[in-house]
């Protein structure tokens, strides 16, 4: 299961973002706005499908003008960011 | 080898990561190392489910234990589509911004070993995964 609720520019992301999940939570992230804090304290899990959606929204964000910031990842979601060499390119605090 | 079989839909990711979980607490994976095997099944089943239209459910295995284990992937009648050989372009698609193009990156970090086999219509793809102790 994986949840995301937003709230004054922070939108905190829950559960397990797989492939499934990923395909109904593509609407919520194209609404996002910017500047843009994504806390992921809660997040359990990531695969390329959730990856698929942070490059997204960042992309959308800066080209806009607008920041996106990773906080609080959990070590494992940490790892799976860096293993696709994300930890470059994202913002990641 | 444990197998089961999925309906082709990425609807199906989530009964497949109840399968490697309780796969990996009763072989004795750590955490860590059962995430690991979950990214790396998830990514192979959905590569599958993408790409390929067997009339079958796609079968999933899974061998070993806390020192490693083997993901497996069988699915007959489908086309020859060897993911071993897709070129490593995710330093590109980051800079691009690309949306896809991660998973199968993700199964060659995760794994020491991945391979594919292609006889009569059935592809085989298999991944090892080898902790140290």
């Amino acid at each position: 299961m994986f949840t995301m609720a937003t709230h004054e520019g922070t939108v905190t992301l829950a559960g397990r973002l797989d492939a499934a999940e990923a395909e109904t939570a593509h609407a919520a992230f194209r609404a996002l706005q910017g500047p843009l804090v994504v806390d992921c304290d809660r997040l359990e899990y990531i695969s390329s499908a959730g990856l698929g959606l942070l490059v997204e929204a960042h992309k959308r964000l800066t080209a806009a003008g607008q920041t996106m910031r990773l906080v609080r990842l959990q070590p494992r979601v940490r790892n799976v960011l860096a293993y696709a060499g994300l930890d470059r390119i994202l913002r990641v605090e | 080898m444990e197998e089961r079989r999925f309906p082709r839909d990425l609807a199906a990711v989530g009964p497949l990561h109840e399968f490697v979980r309780a796969f990996c607490r009763a072989r004795g994976v750590t955490e860590d190392h059962a995430f690991e095997v979950d990214v790396v099944a998830e990514e192979l089943f959905a590569n599958q489910v993408k790409h390929q239209r067997g009339p079958d459910p796609v079968r999933v295995g899974l061998a070993g234990g806390a020192e490693g284990v083997t993901v497996r992937i069988v699915d007959r009648d489908v086309e020859r589509f060897d993911p071993t050989a897709v070129p490593d372009d995710v330093a590109r698609r980051n800079r691009e911004g690309r949306a896809g193009g991660r998973g199968l990156a993700l199964v060659r970090r995760l794994s020491g070993e991945f391979r594919y086999d292609y006889h009569d219509g059935t592809a085989v793809i298999t991944a090892v995964l080898r902790w140290s102790a």
